[in-house]
């Protein structure tokens, strides 16, 4: 890692490179396309939607009433609002836990001198790049209360489950096993490249010092992979945070709100209620929510600016 | 002692057998969602229903049969590969050119452009789902294809920006250098020497925008009505009623997932590599 790369050099070679190519009017010409997209279509939005969280509107009609920050006092005042934040939080929070944990276990194994380890890898793998929108199909007739596989393994064995996607205090729990599911792979990979980064003498130097393998995990490799371990919690939360896919498929929210993540909930409120200003408000508390975390990831971890 | 050194080798070989057996259970798990989809897509409706599951059975083809007779699966398949592979193209065209003046040119404020259009991938969907919605109705472009091209670009932009800079940084300057004092523009010098040279950067971020593009739910399914409906909202409006049709629903996702899988096996190390990308060092 280093940052030097990056700062401008004042080097003879470089001189010579821009009476070359020539000054920046070239840069700005290939840079061009890239910005007009990006501003048409995230800047102005995203200042747009800020405007709409000040009115209120049913899309429709031709008055939109300008309300100031009514529409989020009104949020702050809504048990359905908390609720959907109480629900998104768990999730997050679930995922990113028990990904990250089994995400490790697969990693410290994998790293073992195993034959095949590059397929491991591969299959692992494949959940994360599946679309979201078939992994909850699947997951939803897996779990169906009386043609699903789950229920069955479980009757095999003498066990009643319970109705799952529509039981109020399981439904959860579902999605939660089907986002770790699309996870983990993620985590491994990842732990799996830093693992592999740590020199080998450290090991050999703690062996000689008669430390046990678990002495070794706990005192070697967790440290080291204290960055990779944040960068991974972050990613994590940012992802979750917005999970709208899965709920959307699997159980639009209930039931009884109990998986109404803030991603269905804005979805709800947007498209379903044509509650237009109210849902801006929505989306810009979220907006806030996941701006600070990238933020605070981005600071912290210099954007991988500095990774080859 | 000596006995310790004895059986070392033994407890080896049992703890690689023990690491081998745990790796090959969670395979099996994180595996039997697809395999169990492939299966149920090809199991007649009477096998599909059975109890206990049946784990053999003579394969059928009906619930393919069955899906693409819906109009709107064939289509949504159409428009998901329209979608995906232009949004795809044009995303490179005009990301490949910016990484290209990022890489070679200095300017102050660089890092911040760099750092602006890099944010763009982190912008949350679901929050800007809304204005784009009302801005395609306002300009009279929903249900159009074309729309999700455009805003499926403000996604693959950034991730062609951030791979294919990486790689261009790699490939040396004498040689656009020594093209341009022969007498080629900028523009030559980019497209014909660095671009080729910058290839499996190229590569691995044109499979990360085109699965990015053929997974999307959300922005399908909010600007879309039926003309230009992708895949996968197709995949979703199965879902709606009391006796789910299983067999064709999972014959509709195998569809869905085979060409990401198909694509994720082929590339799969420098796939790893791109998703990863500003994670591993």
């Amino acid at each position: 890692m280093n940052g030097v790369r990056l700062q401008p050099t004042s080097t003879a070679v470089h001189r010579g490179w821009r009476r070359t190519l020539g000054e920046l009017p070239s840069a700005l010409l290939f840079l061009l396309p890239t910005v007009a997209v990006l501003g048409t279509f995230n800047f102005y939005p995203a200042l747009y939607s800020l405007y709409l969280s000040l009115f209120e509107w049913n899309g429709l009609s031709p008055h939109r009433e300008f309300v100031g920050l009514a529409n989020y006092t009104r949020l702050l005042a809504s048990g359905e609002f908390w609720n959907s934040l109480r629900v998104t939080l768990l999730y997050a929070g679930g995922v990113t836990l028990l990904a990250l944990a089994l995400g490790l276990l697969v990693a410290v194994l994998l790293n073992q001198p195993i034959r095949g380890q590059a397929l491991y890898r591969v299959l692992y793998f494949l959940p994360v790049i599946t679309p979201t929108v078939a992994s909850g199909v699947v997951w939803k007739y897996l779990f169906d209360p009386t043609q699903g596989v789950v229920n069955r393994g479980l009757a095999e064995v003498g066990l009643e489950g319970p109705s799952w996607l529509s039981d109020p205090s399981w439904a959860l729990v579902a999605v939660i096993v089907v986002g770790v599911w699309k996870r983990v792979g993620f985590n491994m990979v990842v732990y799996l490249a830093a693992l592999q980064g740590i020199p080998k003498t450290y090991y050999e130097a703690a062996q000689l010092d008669g430390a046990d393998s678990w002495q070794q995990f706990r005192h070697i490799t967790l440290p080291l992979l204290a960055p990779t371990t944040f960068f991974l919690v972050v990613t994590a939360l940012i992802d979750a945070f917005q999970v709208f896919d899965l709920v959307y498929v699997m159980t639009s929210g209930g039931p009884l709100g109990s998986t109404d993540v803030l991603g269905y909930y804005l979805y709800r409120q947007g498209f379903r209620y044509s509650e237009l200003g109210f849902a801006s408000a929505v989306a810009y508390v979220m907006f806030a929510l996941i701006f600070l975390v990238t933020v605070i990831q981005f600071r912290l971890t210099r954007g991988g600016q500095d990774d080859a | 002692m000596s006995q310790g050194v004895r059986s070392t080798p033994r407890r080896k070989h049992l703890w690689h057998w023990l690491v081998g057996l745990l790796l090959l259970g969670i395979i099996v798990l994180t595996l039997f969602p697809f395999l169990w989809m492939v299966a149920a897509s090809l199991k007649s409706r009477a096998d599909v229903l059975a109890f206990p599951p049946v784990w053999v059975f003579s394969p059928t083809l009906d619930n393919y049969q069955k899906a693409l007779s819906r109009v709107d699966v064939i289509r949504s398949l159409v428009n998901s590969i329209f979608i995906a592979t232009t949004s795809t193209g044009l995303a490179l065209l005009i990301g490949t050119s910016a990484a290209y003046a990022l890489a070679r040119w200095d300017w102050r404020g660089k890092r911040d452009l760099w750092f602006w259009i890099i944010s763009n991938r982190f912008m949350s969907p679901i929050v800007l789902a809304l204005p784009f919605f009302l801005m395609a109705r306002a300009l009279g472009a929903l249900d159009n294809p074309w729309t999700l091209v455009a805003i499926y670009l403000t996604f693959n932009i950034p991730i062609v920006v951030w791979i294919v800079m990486d790689q261009i940084r790699n490939v040396p300057r004498d040689l656009d250098e020594a093209a341009i004092v022969d007498g080629a523009t900028p523009f030559q010098a980019f497209f014909r020497v660095v671009l080729p040279l910058a290839l499996p950067g190229v590569v691995v971020s044109a499979i990360l925008c085109f699965i990015f593009s053929w997974n999307e739910l959300l922005y399908a399914l909010v600007l879309t009505r039926s003309a230009s409906r992708t895949a996968p909202v197709a995949a979703t409006s199965f879902m709606s009623g009391y006796d789910l049709p299983w067999g064709e629903i999972m014959a509709t996702g195998t569809m869905i997932v085979l060409p990401v899988i198909v694509f994720a096996m082929l590339v799969s190390r420098h796939l790893v590599r791109g998703l990863t990308l500003g994670a591993v060092k």
